[in-house]
Order: structure tokens, then sequence, then C-alpha cells
């Protein structure tokens, strides 16, 4: 049995308060203390966290049978406010999958034997889902009756056919596809299957995104989703209704977003984004492209050289371009840090020649670690930064509220005409220093108690191609 | 290893700490729905980015980083006040306590069936409001006649009593 704890129900009644939403800043700061101070209440609690997800993800889904039985035996009082019920609001993550038929395949299904009605529960080696319906089972060029399934098995479907996996992910093959089952998993997570020709609609649980389903030209991983493939003998065609998929085809990859279209064509994957999506530019090597005036693609993070961890990228999207506004997007140290830690945060900034000076604008920030940051702009709303722009360098303290701002300038520079500058931020004892080039522009004490540490670069709309402007290093050195 | 050896492998570590994870982002006091988005939007950056795990350092502590931006992100976009939600509670575990292994996990979830079963009516009607039909405290406590605190209270005795009955059947077992 549990142990009791000191202040048991004014606990139990904050972490149920939790996690229903309904506890006050006050109460989340007292159940903070309490955590902090007491590692029985910390074992307690996580105790509940735990049965609070079992509860969540089993008890409309995945109960034994009687535990189903024992909860539709519970009176409801009335109607008033209820809801729909979990499975309603949840439904099976879906997506169609059609294929052109090929000639030769027709030339096959039309040799096969006649369809059979199958319901194989599978064990063992075998692959691990059920097939019910009309439909044929292929194995080693013989058909198979009454057998469990196995992973190499070709699975034809003279009518509509499902196979469904043991965590209720569930394929709908439509008359006439051809479906093989390539790798077995113990559920549809990891699964491998190749939909050769025919259609096929594919309802899976949220768990099972590592599920891979393969084409002729390329392969659909579900990262959760709905989303709708067509191919021709030439092309596959994506396009996503919601959440995301990956794609690959030979050695490119691309993830597609909701609204998001791709065609894959000899191993070519073309991307058509929904809107003109304007995130930041930055390629492995740290390079801001900014001669896309309308796209930016982010490809990962910056590369940084660290103490340890990794400098995070933020996956605040960018609205499409407005014509004058600012876009941006910032990269924060993963972690908040107490504002009297010691830690160093720099950059050597690239500028080239021609590369629109008044148009672009790169900073070093550290921000209060309960900044809100701007969706369009990447900015810390609460934050003491280091900007270039425009040739002149400056130190800012900005608080913004949602209709109002100020921007308290500390310091400012004008850059030689170097093409590269060094920027730093030394965070100590609370206090803040900026340097240039190694120079110090200026020192201050922080207001905030915890601190992120972050970069952030941004440009203006403008017709006038903007060459790359670079962040050659950023390092990020803490305690 | 290949890209997508990397991917698969990260993503075949993710299903398994999943259950930490989504208990994780209810800590830091995301919804059901967020901790759905997070968990979606975690996996759709760490299959990405698969590579830039480091083999030998925590994989749990690794994603809950990318989950927690995740999360920031998502409440940015529904409202930006409740991104402070987060920092209250963030440090309020030590990272260590987060990664102990559940390995009996379709133990309990079929040991929890027969522990709601043995549950008295009022219990089951709580299990079955709260978490099948979605209602929340207050609407439960108007219709219990209750108060909304006492209604919290109840909710996390059942969850122990719950997890108490779990464990005491896979002891037998």
């Amino acid at each position: 049995m549990s142990e009791p704890i000191a202040d048991d129900e004014v606990f139990l009644r904050l972490v149920g308060q939790h996690l229903a939403g309904d506890l006050t800043p006050a109460e989340r700061e007292v159940l903070a203390v309490r955590l902090r101070a007491d590692p029985q209440a910390r074992t307690r609690y996580r105790d509940l966290l735990a049965m609070d997800v079992l509860l969540h993800d089993q008890a409309g889904e995945q109960l034994s049978p009687t535990a189903r039985i024992a909860l539709r035996q519970v009176p409801h009082r009335t109607g008033r406010g209820r809801r729909r019920s979990r499975a309603t609001r949840r439904p099976p993550l879906a997506l169609w999958v059609g294929l052109a038929a090929a000639a030769a395949m027709l030339v096959l299904v039309a040799l096969q034997a006649a369809p059979r009605r199958a319901s194989s529960p599978i064990a063992g080696e075998s692959f691990a889902a059920t097939l019910s319906g009309t439909a044929e089972v292929w194995r080693d060029g013989a058909q198979v009756a009454n057998e469990p399934l196995r992973a190499g098995d070709t699975i034809v479907a003279a009518n509509a056919a499902d196979v469904v996996f043991p965590d209720h992910s569930r394929l709908v093959l439509a008359p006439g596809s051809r479906l093989r089952l390539e790798a077995d998993q113990k559920d549809a997570t990891g699964a491998r299957v190749h939909l050769e020709n025919g259609t096929a609609r594919c309802e899976l649980r949220p768990q099972a995104r590592g599920f891979r389903l393969a084409t002729a030209h390329a392969t659909v991983a579900v990262l959760g989703t709905s989303f709708t493939t067509s191919a021709t003998a030439q092309t596959t065609a994506v396009a996503v209704a919601s959440g995301r998929v990956r794609i690959d085809a030979g050695a490119e990859h691309a993830e597609l977003a909701a609204g998001d279209r791709a065609e894959v064509t000899a191993n070519v994957v073309t991307v058509i984004r929904a809107t003109p999506i304007a995130p930041a530019a930055v390629d492995g090597t740290g390079v801001a492209d900014f001669t896309q005036t309308e796209q930016w693609i982010a490809r990962g993070p910056l590369p940084v050289e660290i103490g340890r961890g990794r400098l995070e990228v933020p996956p605040a999207p960018i609205p499409p371009d407005a014509g004058h506004i600012w876009h941006g997007r910032s990269w924060q140290w993963h972690q908040p840090l107490p504002a009297t830690t010691t830690a160093a945060l720099s950059g050597v900034l690239h500028i080239p020649a021609g590369s629109g000076a008044r148009d672009w604008q790169a900073e070093l920030f550290c921000a209060d670690a309960a900044t809100t940051f701007d969706v369009e702009e990447g900015q810390p709303a609460t934050c003491l930064r280091l900007v270039v722009r425009d040739r002149r360098v400056s130190v800012q303290e900005l608080v913004r509220g949602p209709d109002s701002g100020n921007e308290r300038w500390q310091a400012e520079s004008v850059l030689s005409e170097n093409s590269e500058v060094t920027l730093g931020l030394h965070l100590e004892a609370g206090g803040l220093t900026a340097r240039v080039d190694g120079r110090v522009v200026w020192q201050g004490a922080l207001s905030y108690e915890r601190v992120l540490l972050g970069i952030r670069i941004s440009r203006r709309r403008s017709d006038t191609t903007l060459a790359p402007v670079l962040w050659r290093t950023v390092t990020l050195t803490t305690p | 290893m290949s890209d997508r050896q990397a991917a698969d492998q990260v993503m075949r570590e993710l299903v398994k700490a999943m259950p930490m994870l989504r208990g994780w982002l209810r800590h830091l006091g995301a919804s059901w729905d967020q901790v759905e988005e997070a968990v979606q939007e975690t996996a759709v950056w760490c299959s990405g980015h698969a590579g830039e795990f480091t083999p030998g350092t925590s994989f749990t502590a690794w994603v809950r980083s990318v989950a927690r931006f995740r999360l920031l992100a998502i409440w940015r976009d529904q409202g930006r006040e409740q991104e402070r939600r987060c920092d209250a509670l963030l440090d309020a575990i030590p990272d260590h306590e987060w990664d102990q292994a559940d390995d009996q996990r379709e133990g309990r979830v079929l040991a929890l069936g027969a522990c709601i079963e043995h549950l008295p009516d009022a219990g089951r009607r709580l299990v079955q409001w709260t978490y099948r039909e979605g209602r929340s405290a207050q609407d439960i406590a108007t219709a219990l006649r209750s108060s909304v605190g006492a209604i919290h209270m109840a909710l996390s005795r059942l969850r122990l009593r719950l997890k108490d009955c779990i464990e005491r059947r896979l002891d037998r077992t």
C-alpha cells in the first residue's frame, strides 16, 4: 500500500487539480515547492501521473473484456453535460493510398484462384495481424488457406478485405489490391507493408507511427496524420490533410505538413507548400539563405560547440509574408538557466557584401525564461539582446506586451567594414556582459531569475535578392 | 548506421519512452489534446533528426527536451500566457527520477481492467466520466452535488487505489 504523507488531502487535491488543468499559478507554486522538498511526495506524484496516463490510454480501448463490461454497467445519470466518447473524439489516424494498377499486376490478379474468406489470428514468427474479408493469401508462389499470415505473404483482395493489427490499426484493401507483408512487428508500430497495386485505406492508431507503407516510388512513414497518396507508373503524389508525414524516396526525403503536397518522380521529391511559409533558412553549415524571398527551408539546428547538450530549434512556423513585416526564427538553449550561473554564448557572423544590410538582422539574446516568443518574428518579448543590423551593433532591452513594446537602447556602435564580426554574451552572477570582437560594449545586471540563451536571425520582406548571411559558428558554454 | 536505421532506432526508443513522455507532458501542465499533439510533433522531429541523438547519452532526457519545445510551441499557438505553466514545475522533479523504466506495462494494463472491475460503483463512475467521457471535474461535481475540490481529491485517491491494486496483482503473479 502507498504510505500516507503529511498534508495528504491538500497534496492529493492539488495533484487532482493539476491533472485537470485547474491549478492557479499560486497553487502550482505550492505544488512545485512540495515536490522539490519531499521525495516521498514526488514518488506519490509520479504514481498519480502514471495512473493518469494508464487510465487515459487504456480505459476506452484496451481494457480487458471484463473491464469493458464493468465500465458499460456504470449507470448514466442524465445526458446533461456528456461529451462524445473518447473513441469518438479520437478517431484512429487514417490515410488513403491509391495506386494505379500496373498492367502486369492486373494480369497476375486475373490468374488468381477463387477468393476465400479468411480470418487468421497470428502468433509467433508469423505476421502479427488478422486478415478478414474476401481475399487470397499467396506464399512462395502458392495460395494458402486458413494459415496464419507470415512476413512475405501477398494478400490479394478479391473484394474488400481488412488487415487488422493487435493495436487495432487497420488496412482496408479495395477490391483488386495487392499488398505484400514485408516486416513483422507485434503491432502496427514498425510494420512494413508494400502496396503493389490498388487502393488501401489505412486507419492507424496514434502509437503506430513507425508504420511504413511503400509504393513503387516512395516510402510513406506515418507520423500521425491523414493524407492521400496516389501514383501512376511514373509518379507518386501525396497530399496531406492534417498532421504530418515523412516521405523517403532514394536519398531524398521530405516532411509534409497539413495542406502540403509532394510529387515523387525518379527519386526526386518536389514539395509544394500549402502557403508561402517563410521559416528560417538555416542549413547544416549555419547558412541563413535569404536568396529565396518567399521560402526559407529549415534543415536543422546550427552546428554548435557547446559544453553539453544541444541548441534547440523551436518549431515556430512563420505565416505568409505580409509584405512589410519582419520574419525570423530563434534558436535557444534547450533549458532555462539560473541567471546566477556562468555561461557564455558567442557567434561569428559573416556578412557578405551586397547582403542588403537594412533588410536583415542577427542577434544573440538572453531572455527571461518566462518570456513569450513572437510567432512571426521568433523574437523573445522580454530579453536583452546584442543586435547587428544595418552595419550597426546595439544592445537593446526589450519588454513587449501583446499590444505595445518598449525598447531601451543601451549601447550602439558602427561596425567596421570587416565581413565578419564576433558577438558574445557572458552571463555571470546575475550580470551580463556583451562583447563585439572581444571588446566589451555593455555590462549590466539582469532582472530575470532564469534565462534562455539563444540566437535569432530575421529578415524584412524585400523584392531584392539578398546574399546569405552566415552564422559561421555558435558556441555555447554552460555549467 | 544509416539515417534510416538511426530513425528506426530512435522511433523504437520513442515508443518505449512514450508512457514516461506522456506523463512528463502532463506534469508540465499539458491537457490530453496538447499531450497528443506534442507527442506527435516530437515523433516527427525525432524521426527527421535522429542523427542528432548521441548514443551513450540519455535518450529520455533528449526526447523530453524535444517534447518540451513542441509543447511550448503548441502553447504559444494557443495562448501565450500558458507557456508559463511549464516553468514552475519544470525542475520540481529531478531528471533521473523520470527515467525509471516500467518493464511491466502490459501486466499493468491487464491488471487495471480487473482492478476497475472491483471498484465500487462510485469509483467506476468516476473513471467512466473522467477518462471515457472526458467530463470536467466541475461537471462531475455538479452532477454529484459535490465540490470540485472533493472530486479532485476523490480522483487522486482513486488513482492511488488502482495503482495499489495493480501492484498487488503484479506481486501475486
